[in-house]
């Protein structure tokens, strides 16, 4: 998609939000495309993400008119928003609202938590956000929204049972929560794909590093936006309290799993080889750590 | 249809449909006070709170006693949902199928010896067997709630078919299957002796029927027959579910009489009536006893005595290993894991009837009935089975729902704090161990971090502290090894306050995290 048709889109789909945001018609204007990731901090959640999609072309480069969006959120855990253990209520709400905006067909949001999902859905605030964006939540912690897939590239997940909603979709789009994680280090992108598949423990019996990096050969997701608007420090993936977060105010947005995950690490203060399926993703060319060879684009957001 | 026999009949399907919905509801839908208003009309477990420490909710079987007194066995008739479930399985049969029976006074006293010598003996296992209010909540819970959710279900995957998530599936978690058969085979034992013979369970075997029936000997108002006008002719005694009229001698037995009103209109002299009898008359027929009623009681109660001490392996070891299983250390739990409120195991088999209401109330499947989990104590009794799921670290509605208080009330701060059972490690089972490779499940679980990870030869193994942990079981339901877990719960005997996790303000650092405001690329 070229400047003009972005602008196109984004001035027919995305008006009325243009209009409130006056400040952001520039920057949306500046915003070239190009670019591999976008980095943005200072702002609140959606605020950020507004930004930062922006300067990745938009949310029309992502999805099309009439096109079938699956939104992952983390949604693991049935705890409030302000504890840092799922993905940001209000960045998710954003994401669904701008691909509606998108003319995408139907944007649904599920995730196969760990804590009871109705639960999980209501508290973490995520069911109130997409429904008053216009999106669905589906279910997905029954075995029959799954299908077996096979993993060809994988080494030591070899198939997997993957949420069928997720197999159909025109478009993936992954948000994962930047946490600290007692065994993997972080959660970060590639590991928040665990869940949209049935059998976890297969993973955990079977070298859960070297599961992630196969899984993400077969599941690419189209766009991947990282919150990392709270940052879990410590006590992760599903915290004691309020005190294991910490208010970072960042969001890393980009295409390829492995440089977001590699950039989402240096933002919580580790090197990308600290995290073992980063490592592997990288060896099994899934995508790129290599910071330096990819074009990022910073953004700070003020005020 | 007489008048009182319309209400009768509109008040019991009332009461029974209310009862059954508390147990059958799978959703929460149900709120907490009309469970407790309901079940606190139930004889025994409103007489179990009476004796240990009354409250409101115990009040119910002082109503029921007074109920009785004055108007004889409407209970039987109205609020047991059992008698009314009996009723409804006989009712498709035509009509005059009874016959008069002698009543078995002896049999029903030997039940209620039985039952009050092993209550007194400490164990519930044979007012398990024979009380209505368990065996009604045991076949709602463990039979019609899981059909119930299977439809739901069902319905739900239509409705997705047709692309609307207005049904949400409701995933069960797996079928405690012992339980289940021998709840299905009591119900259909009943169910087939109600259809043969209507009341015969409620005027011999039901320990509730038998303390009433001796209440209603002084009930003010009762069925009764007119000698000057009866011709003997029985039409009422073959509609007679309690089969207590005697027309031969012209008498109801008031001890079986459960007031369910359906002689009334059957008399064509009019001689039947209900209201204060003028002349108050005995109680016929107590002196035959033509069975061996004495020999049955022995070997029931013999059966009931053996089965629980019959110990069938554990829950762990029932699992087969496969090729490529690894944790080969078997785990067996001492001591079940008790629900959060019930103080301990003790204080729990001392007051739960397993009528399993908060079996059915458990959102996370956790709670299930237990086989010989608890032994002699209580077949049956519910405990955390953390195979099913894990206790929900901001839910206490067991102790909100129990009818007997044999799960407490307590706060949820208070829950948060209990100490159910402590987490035990089995290091020869565990992934980290076995394969050298990460894993880390139950550590992710832990609402206390309990369970942690700490740094051993370049990979992280789990630690646990003790002193943390509550025992919810959320550990041992992630963790992945097969056969056997790594990681388990072992129930406290009597339940303790668990320590608050500290602060740990150098933990942070280890972890890696560094405050930025700029981009570290």
């Amino acid at each position: 998609m070229n400047r003009r048709e972005f602008i196109k889109t984004g001035v027919v789909a995305g008006s009325a939000l243009l209009l409130s945001h006056p400040f952001r018609l520039l920057a949306a204007s500046e915003g070239q495309g190009g670019c591999d990731l976008v980095a943005v901090r200072g702002g609140g959640a959606a605020e950020m993400f507004r930004r930062g999609i922006a300067e990745m072309g938009g949310m029309g480069t992502i999805v099309r008119s009439g096109q079938s969006v699956v939104v992952k959120p983390n949604i693991g855990w049935d705890t409030a928003p302000e504890r840092g253990a799922c993905t940001n209520p209000e960045l998710v709400g954003e994401v669904v609202r701008q691909c509606v905006a998108a003319g995408a067909g139907k944007v649904e949001v599920l995730d196969h938590t760990c804590d009871l999902w109705k639960s999980c859905y209501r508290n973490s605030g995520i069911e109130a956000a997409v429904k008053s964006a216009g999106g669905q939540m589906v279910p997905a912690n029954s075995r029959r929204h799954y299908t077996s897939v096979g993993i060809p590239a994988g080494k030591s997940l070899k198939d997997a049972k993957v949420h069928r909603n997720v197999l159909a979709a025109d478009v993936f789009i992954n948000v994962p929560v930047l946490k600290h994680h007692g065994s993997t280090r972080l959660t970060l992108g590639m590991k928040n794909l665990m869940g949209v598949v049935w059998d976890r423990g297969y993973w955990h019996r079977n070298d859960l590093h070297q599961c992630i990096a196969d899984f993400s050969t077969f599941m690419r997701a189209d766009l991947t936006i990282m919150d990392g608007y709270r940052v879990m420090r410590t006590n992760g993936p599903m915290g004691v309290s309020e005190g294991d977060v910490a208010l970072v105010k960042a969001q890393i947005i980009a295409r390829d799993p492995v440089a977001l995950d590699a950039a989402s690490a240096r933002m919580f203060g580790l090197e990308p080889d600290d995290v073992g399926y980063i490592r592997i993703a990288d060896a099994m060319k899934v995508g790129s750590k290599d910071l330096e060879s990819i074009t990022i684009r910073k953004v700070k957001v003020t005020g | 249809m007489s008048k009182l026999r319309r209400v009768r009949r509109c008040v019991s399907v009332a009461v029974f449909a209310l009862m059954a919905l508390v147990f059958i509801d799978f959703s929460g839908w149900v709120p907490v006070w009309v469970s407790d208003a309901v079940t606190s009309t139930q004889v025994l477990p409103s007489l179990i709170r009476l004796l240990s420490g009354g409250g409101v909710l115990a009040a119910g079987c002082l109503a029921v006693v007074g109920l009785t007194l004055l108007f004889g066995r409407v209970y039987c008739s109205v609020l047991c949902p059992l008698g009314s479930l009996f009723d409804g399985a006989s009712r498709s049969r035509s009509g005059g199928r009874y016959r008069f029976h002698p009543p078995r006074h002896r049999l029903r006293g030997c039940v209620v010896a039985c039952l009050l010598f092993s209550v007194v003996g400490g164990s519930f296992v044979l007012v398990e067997l024979f009380e209505p209010f368990g065996i009604f909540g045991r076949s709602a819970t463990l039979i019609a709630r899981p059909l119930v959710i299977f439809a739901n279900n069902g319905l739900s995957r239509l409705f997705e078919m047709g692309g609307s998530y207005l049904v949400s599936p409701w995933p069960l978690s797996g079928v405690a299957w012992r339980a289940t058969v021998f709840a299905g085979v009591i119900l259909v034992l009943l169910v087939w002796l109600a259809r043969r013979r209507g009341r015969l369970y409620c005027n011999t075997l039901c320990p509730v029927g038998a303390v009433l029936g001796l209440l209603s000997l002084g009930a003010r108002h009762r069925v009764w027959i007119d000698l000057s006008t009866c011709t003997s002719c029985g039409r009422c005694s073959r509609v007679c579910k309690a089969e207590c009229i005697d027309p031969q001698a012209m008498t109801v037995d008031v001890t079986r009489c459960v007031v369910c009103f359906n002689c009334l209109g059957t008399c064509p002299a009019g001689s039947l009536s209900y209201g204060k009898q003028p002349q108050p008359l005995g109680t016929g027929g107590g002196l035959l006893t033509p069975f061996s009623s004495e020999r049955r009681v022995l070997i029931l109660s013999a059966l009931a005595m053996v089965a629980p001490g019959v110990r069938l392996p554990p829950v762990h070891a029932k699992a087969f290993s496969k090729p490529g299983d690894r944790s080969l250390a078997p785990v067996v739990r001492a001591c079940p894991i008790t629900p959060p409120g019930s103080r301990g195991v003790d204080h729990f088999t001392r007051r739960c009837i397993s009528c399993l209401r908060c079996v059915s109330a458990c959102p996370s499947q956790v709670l299930q009935p237990s086989w010989t989990g608890y032994g002699l104590a209580g077949l049956m009794m519910p405990s955390l089975q953390p195979r099913f799921g894990y206790c929900n670290n901001g839910c206490n509605l067991c102790g909100q729902v129990c009818p007997t208080g044999a799960i407490e009330d307590i706060p949820l701060e208070e829950k948060q704090m209990t100490q159910l059972g402590k987490a035990m490690f089995v290091r020869e089972n565990c992934v980290v161990v076995l394969n050298r490779t990460e894993c880390g499940a139950c550590s992710e679980h832990c609402p206390t971090k309990a369970v942690d990870m700490v740094v051993e030869q370049g990979l992280r193994v789990p630690v646990v502290n003790p002193d943390i942990c509550i025992g919810c079981g959320a550990c041992e339901h992630a963790c992945p090894t097969k056969p056997f877990k790594a990681i388990y719960v072992e129930g406290n005997r009597v339940h303790v306050a668990a320590k608050k996790t500290e602060a740990q303000p150098s933990k942070p650092q280890e972890t890696g995290f560094r405050e930025t405001t700029e981009f570290p690329f």
